[in-house]
């Protein structure tokens, strides 16, 4: 009979996504740190502001990062309805999530990834480590902020930034109705 | 037998003090491996860490201290050998003591300290980008230098032979994970052989720490390892509490306790919903389970303003007190999530496509669990009996006792089982502290000394030890040893064997921290 139970909880489980109205109305008003113009253009003729894939790189964060990386997949925040979706190339990406603070011994892999990317790829340094290193900031082990290493286009603070920040912060910054 | 008694048959061994549960004792670097091997194989003690220190200042030495858990006794043994700063070389203890292997590498990359006779002395935190004689944990390294670039070898094992093959794995993942690199070699789908290279998010923690109050070095005990930041914190003050004596509230050590257990049960759900649905594709599993896991996080976002169950421990006690609503909040949002997961593992395990994937995969033998060191839910599932929150009581563990459970086949199945087990007795736990929760204070008044002293926690994940040494109020070494650091080893025992697609279900099954191994 479990074939039932399953049943039951895929047909009335409870339904607990976030309103996407909320945040999109959230994001417009927000103020991020958003990307150049002439970047924004160049989304929308190629993509035609339909999708993006994002590729997550951890260059040196605490995990905490990749934790809420994970929500934007859960139920509550589904993040493919709005077009964005995580893939497991940075090949088929559009965009690199990069959480830091960058460490030496990732500061490789980091720009290999980077070149990996098709351009245009559009960085958003995630959480204060990848900012501006935040509390690791100049430890002989570590790099910086991931603009020390490949150019940033969004920066979302936060230790680390909710998932909820993380959506507002990127779509935000795109300001792109569409997606 | 006590401690004292064990040492009484070493006359080379010279007990110097003991200070509450630990004893101090010293040994000659000539004897140490041999009394090491010797504690461990004939007196059942556990190698539980093994650290250097840099006291060139003071003496012109080196040090090599090796902590021993003695579980039955509630006791650690931190036995300590000097080794002259021209000179700074010592048998190993990895020739006999497999546990010790990476230590000793990591003592050799960090302090410059040479374990002679070591089987495998490659590099190990220090990647190739190191340049030869940097050894950051020197005291006269200076924190912030800005190293050079180099290319010293880093070479990793592998196997030749017709129809072997290597796949090189990371360090950037495929899913949402940290960074670190394998290496299989496979004759087809078979993994032959399994060798992990980390420390790619190596940033200096210790170093950091050094020189810093114990107030200030918080938020880097903190960030150690993301989803366990209570559980780094509490083993960190606690020993802070040791070295000042410092006596808690009965509230406080129940509030610490429940956040530890919330902590646990959290972190139990994303597991059994990660190795569920992410490692075997039932994304049924995944799906509920991440929802499930969402609403802790979310408890945890109401009432601590963060999702992480972080900064409410603090030095004497707790950073703020919870209502009586808080409570009644966090036992009805904990129950709720408990008894949805328990009906969502019921219908995996129901599944024989689901047991086929978690049966007989990743099978880690009890000796090999032994010899290696393996901890938490690694041990658990092989049946190794151990768990700090039985074996050296801290907060309220002593008044509330947990039940062990133990599982032998040391297989995938035996670990999910061992979760499913503990969410149980953990969420009997949080009804129990805030059922029974005490009143009174939440702080006590505390004025740090100088000193050791050992803060060991049982995490989600396995035993966190602590070692910290403060003087001049300030911190002189920290080493705080995550569970992950000695259970990574443990997949070139699980490993092979296995296919490869395999791999991914194992390592999900004992989901171990890069950032903690990495400090």
């Amino acid at each position: 009979m479990k074939f039932f139970q399953l049943l039951k909880i895929l047909l009335f489980g409870p339904k607990v996504t976030e309103n996407e109205k909320a945040i999109r109305e959230f994001s417009e008003n927000a103020q991020f740190e958003a990307v150049g113009q002439e970047l924004k253009e160049t989304i929308k003729r190629l993509y035609g502001g339909k999708s993006l894939r994002i590729r997550a790189v951890d260059a040196g964060s605490t995990n905490a990062e990749e934790i809420e990386f994970t929500a934007l997949n859960n139920a509550y925040y589904d993040i493919d309805r709005f077009g964005l979706s995580f893939v497991a190339s940075p090949r088929h990406c559009d965009m690199l999530f990069v959480s830091g603070p960058v460490t030496r011994n990732l500061e490789n892999a980091l720009k290999t990834t980077y070149e990996a990317a098709p351009s245009p790829c559009i960085v958003v340094a995630l959480g204060d480590g990848a900012i501006d290193g935040g509390i690791w900031k100049d430890s002989y082990a570590v790099v910086g902020g991931v603009d020390k290493v490949i150019p940033v286009h969004i920066r979302i603070p936060g230790n680390p930034p909710r998932p909820i920040e993380i959506l507002r912060g990127v779509l935000g910054a795109l300001n792109q109705k569409n997606f | 037998m006590s401690i004292h008694d064990i040492l009484k048959k070493f006359p080379q061994v010279i007990i110097v003090e003991q200070k509450n549960d630990t004893v101090f004792a010293t040994v000659s670097r000539e004897d140490l491996a041999g009394v090491v091997t010797s504690l461990v194989d004939e007196h059942k003690l556990f190698l539980s860490s093994l650290y250097g220190t840099d006291n060139r200042k003071e003496n012109q030495t080196f040090g090599v201290n090796v902590i021993f858990g003695d579980d039955a006794n509630h006791q650690w043994l931190k036995l300590s050998a000097s080794l002259p700063e021209n000179d700074p070389r010592y048998p190993s203890i990895t020739r006999t003591i497999m546990a010790a292997h990476w230590y000793e590498r990591y003592m050799q990359d960090m302090f410059g300290v040479v374990a002679e006779g070591h089987p495998d002395s490659r590099r190990l935190v220090n990647h190739e980008n190191i340049p030869e004689g940097v050894h950051p944990l020197q005291k006269d390294f200076i924190w912030n230098t800005k190293l050079e670039k180099a290319n010293v070898a880093y070479p990793m094992h592998h196997i030749s032979g017709e129809g072997i093959f290597e796949i090189p794995v990371g360090p950037i993942h495929a899913g949402i994970i940290e960074p670190g690199h394998f290496r299989f070699n496979v004759a087809g789908e078979r993994i032959l052989t399994l060798e992990g290279k980390l420390f790619f998010t190596h940033k200096g923690v210790e170093k950091l720490m050094e020189g810093k109050s114990p107030k200030d070095a918080l938020p880097y005990v903190e960030g150690i390892s993301g989803d366990m930041a209570a559980s780094h914190s509490l083993a960190y003050i606690q020993a802070i509490e040791t070295i000042s004596n410092c006596n808690l509230t009965d509230r406080a050590k129940m509030l610490r306790t429940l956040v530890l257990e919330l902590e646990r049960l959290t972190m139990h759900i994303h597991d059994l919903a990660n190795i569920g649905g992410m490692g075997t594709g039932y994304s049924f599993i995944a799906a509920n389970g991440f929802r499930i896991k969402e609403r802790m996080m979310r408890l945890s976002d109401d009432i601590f303003g963060n999702r992480f169950w972080r900064e409410f421990i603090s030095i004497g006690g707790v950073a703020r007190d919870l209502s009586e609503m808080q409570l009644k909040n966090i036992l009805e949002v904990s129950k709720d999530a408990y008894a949805e997961m328990n009906k969502i593992v019921n219908l995996a395990l129901a599944s024989d496509g689901f047991l086929d994937r978690l049966q007989t995969t990743g099978v880690l033998p009890l000796e090999a669990a032994k010899a290696f060191g393996a901890l938490g839910i690694a041990a658990r599932g092989s049946g190794l009996d151990r768990d700090v929150r039985r074996d050296h009581p801290y907060a309220a563990y002593e008044k509330y006792p947990t039940t062990v459970s133990l599982k032998k086949k040391g297989d995938v199945h035996s670990r999910y089982l061992v979760r499913i087990e503990e969410m149980k007795i953990t969420i009997e736990l949080i009804e129990r502290l805030i059922a029974e929760m005490a009143g009174g204070g939440i702080t006590t008044d505390i004025e740090i000394k100088d000193g050791f002293a050992i803060g060991a926690v049982e995490s989600w994940r396995g035993e966190i030890l602590c070692a910290l040494e403060i003087k001049n109020g300030v911190i002189e070494r920290c080493f705080p040893r995550d569970p992950s650091f000695c259970n990574w080893a443990l997949f070139g025992i699980m490993g092979p064997g296995n296919i490869v697609p395999d791999f991914p279900l194992i390592n999900k099954s004992l989901n171990l921290s890069y950032s903690g191994t990495d400090l």
